[in-house]
């Protein structure tokens, strides 16, 4: 699989691809449309700003979705609806050869909107200090326009081999998911491919309850009607 | 896509004296413009009254604001906007011999006199003028001009202020072997490389020559000389923008057999220790005719676009010419589109600022007979589509 590498190193190409009518209209269109910055100030961002904001999410879903023209306006996405599915530790699937324990998968009952792509973020900050620290991104599975069904968020096999520590992926698979029910699954941002805006959705536990050694409620087994059980 | 700009009037002035009038446009930080020119008059056009407005929606209406009455002289069309509700602008009273600096921190409405200059008067006819004054943080100011127009070595030049424009501290030419007329134009960079043009040479012959310096002018690196050999090659009327540390736009007016004159643009990538003609030359430059640029704007508008307005009278037809390059200068391809009218006009160009929504902005001196001018008011938003 190819090598992950920075966003930066996916839009700065695609910038200085473009003609320099359109670098000039990115900036002149940017004074239109106000940005919200973190402090909540309204303010104008410049040209190259303001395309790495509209392409950012773009970026990850596919490069060839970039914007090479400023968008004619912020339209967000449609809200989808995006189940989390969690097969818990010790659930086995009667007849079949293959048992998953601690797994977690997302489902699409209906297929994305045709200008619509999803990113699903996930990772966990496994400081046992518990520090007040945003998780790291450790996996992000990109659903495209149109894609339904289920999800699977096992990370590819060598994404991060070279890793250890705190970057052992098989701890989101399922098993971390399950040992943090405190503790959404995940991030998906919804994004309008048209315009790069992007709506932000919290992918809810499918063990969802409280913390690991108080008593609570244990997710339901999921059991598909046939064929393989794997998402 | 295409990029289109259509300028439409916001504001006229009174009817000024036809030989006098200055102007100019600073942003402030609080969001609001704040516009000033002088009135004039025919008995004295240089004693005159600076009348200050501000807009508070992007250049679209004006109010008026104050004016500086009582200060000796006229202020000048450029200044600049260094920190909240404050502004400052140089005067010009030839008469006199003085130039200087006044300052509002009340944007407009009233004025102080933060910098006197009065020297004897200049052997060779040039008189003490202060050209323009840009700012390089919301603290730092720098203004540059002919502060000594007699022939002493060596002259003052240009001035720095460290504390929004409050003082000033004046410096003298960094050539004293050959003392020279007029500091024609600055540029600043953010990275702290200024650009700087000056007519050298009292006499004839009379070169324009390119200076640079990355130490916020303590020391300077001369570079390429320019202009012919008569007078007077890129007297006045110069503008210089820069983009970075080595790329810059200038204009201005470049004369070798007057009263001809030719209206040229140039563009360097090296500090100025070269520099190019626009490759355009049929658009931009034009041989012969009377056409000048001694009213110059050239305004850094994104990292690599910039906006050229120039007065153009080579055909016969007074008028101006407003054009943007979208590479750093080396071609003005898109052309600003003006009322018909204003082009049988002449318009000596004034300054210009970008606005927060995406617009030119331009304050312009026109006169359509001579007899009468006025001050007018552009606002030209860049429209993408």
């Amino acid at each position: 699989m190819a090598l992950p590498r920075l966003i930066p190193d996916r839009i700065a190409p695609a910038w200085n691809d473009l003609t320099p009518t359109q670098r000039v209209c990115w900036h002149f269109t940017s004074a239109t449309r106000l940005f919200t910055n973190a402090w909540g100030n309204r303010e104008i961002l410049p040209g190259y700003q303001y395309f790495y904001e509209r392409n950012n999410d773009l970026a990850v879903v596919n490069e060839a979705l970039m914007l090479a023209n400023p968008p004619p306006d912020h339209k967000p996405p449609q809200q989808v609806a995006i189940v989390t599915v969690a097969w818990p530790l010790g659930s086995q699937i009667e007849g079949t050869t293959t048992a998953r324990r601690g797994f977690a998968f997302l489902q699409l009952d209906d297929p994305l909107p045709a200008e619509t792509a999803a990113i699903v973020t996930q990772g966990y900050y496994q400081n046992k200090s518990r520090a007040l620290k945003k998780p790291r991104i450790r996996h992000v599975t990109v659903i495209e326009p149109l894609g339904s069904g289920p999800y699977s968020l096992i990370v590819p096999t060598g994404y991060y081999a070279t890793t250890s520590g705190n970057n052992r992926f098989a701890k989101i698979r399922g098993i971390k998911a399950r040992q943090r029910p405190d503790l959404p699954l995940g991030t998906v941002k919804i994004t309008n491919i048209t315009t790069g805006q992007t709506i932000r959705q919290i992918l809810s536990n499918p063990n969802g309850g409280t913390p690991t050694g108080i008593n609570r409620p244990r997710a339901t087994a999921y059991k598909p009607t046939d064929g393989d059980h794997y998402p | 896509m295409s990029i289109s700009c259509t300028a439409t009037r916001v504001f006229t002035t009174n009817s000024i004296n036809v030989n006098s009038g200055s102007w100019g446009i600073v942003s402030q930080n609080d969001g609001s413009y704040i516009f000033g020119w002088t009135q004039g008059s025919d008995d004295f056009p240089y004693d005159s009254l600076g009348s200050w407005l501000r807009s508070t929606d992007e250049g679209q209406t004006w109010s008026f604001n104050g004016n500086s009455d009582g200060l000796i002289g006229q202020v000048s069309a450029y200044h600049s906007n260094i920190h909240p509700n404050i502004t400052v602008a140089p005067y010009f009273n030839p008469p006199t011999n003085g130039a200087g600096i006044i300052r509002t921190i009340n944007q407009g409405i009233s004025w102080t006199r933060v910098l006197d200059l009065s020297i004897a008067p200049s052997p060779h006819g040039r008189d003490v003028w202060i050209a323009g004054i840009q700012s390089y943080s919301k603290t730092h100011a720098l203004a540059w001009g002919t502060l000594n127009g007699d022939n002493q070595n060596p002259p003052q030049t240009w001035g720095t202020s460290a504390d929004a424009g409050a003082t000033w501290t004046t410096h003298s030419a960094w050539d004293y072997a050959t003392p020279f007329d007029t500091m024609n134009a600055m540029g600043i960079a953010e990275q702290g490389c200024w650009i700087a043009s000056y007519t050298k040479g009292f006499t004839d012959p009379r070169f324009a020559w390119m200076a640079n310096t990355t130490d916020f002018g303590a020391t300077w690196n001369v570079g390429a000389s320019m202009g012919g050999n008569n007078t007077p090659p890129m007297e006045t009327g110069l503008a210089i923008c820069c983009f970075d540390k080595l790329n810059a736009a200038m204009a201005g007016n470049h004369s070798n057999s007057p009263p001809d004159d030719n209206v040229s643009a140039w563009w360097t990538d090296d500090a100025a220790m070269t520099m190019h003609l626009v490759s355009n030359s049929d658009v931009i430059n034009w041989p012969g005719g009377s056409g000048n640029m001694l009213c110059t704007e050239v305004k850094r508008l994104t990292q690599d676009a910039c906006f050229l307005a120039f007065e153009n009278q080579n055909d016969g037809t007074p008028g101006s010419c407003w054009r943007i390059s979208l590479d750093k200068g080396h071609t003005y391809e898109i052309e600003v589109t003006q009322p018909s009218h204003v082009q049988t006009y002449q318009i000596p160009c004034g300054k210009a600022v970008v606005t927060k929504d995406g617009a030119l902005l331009m304050a312009l001196w026109q006169s359509n007979d001579y007899s009468t001018a006025e001050i007018s008011l552009w606002r030209a938003p860049i429209i993408c589509a």
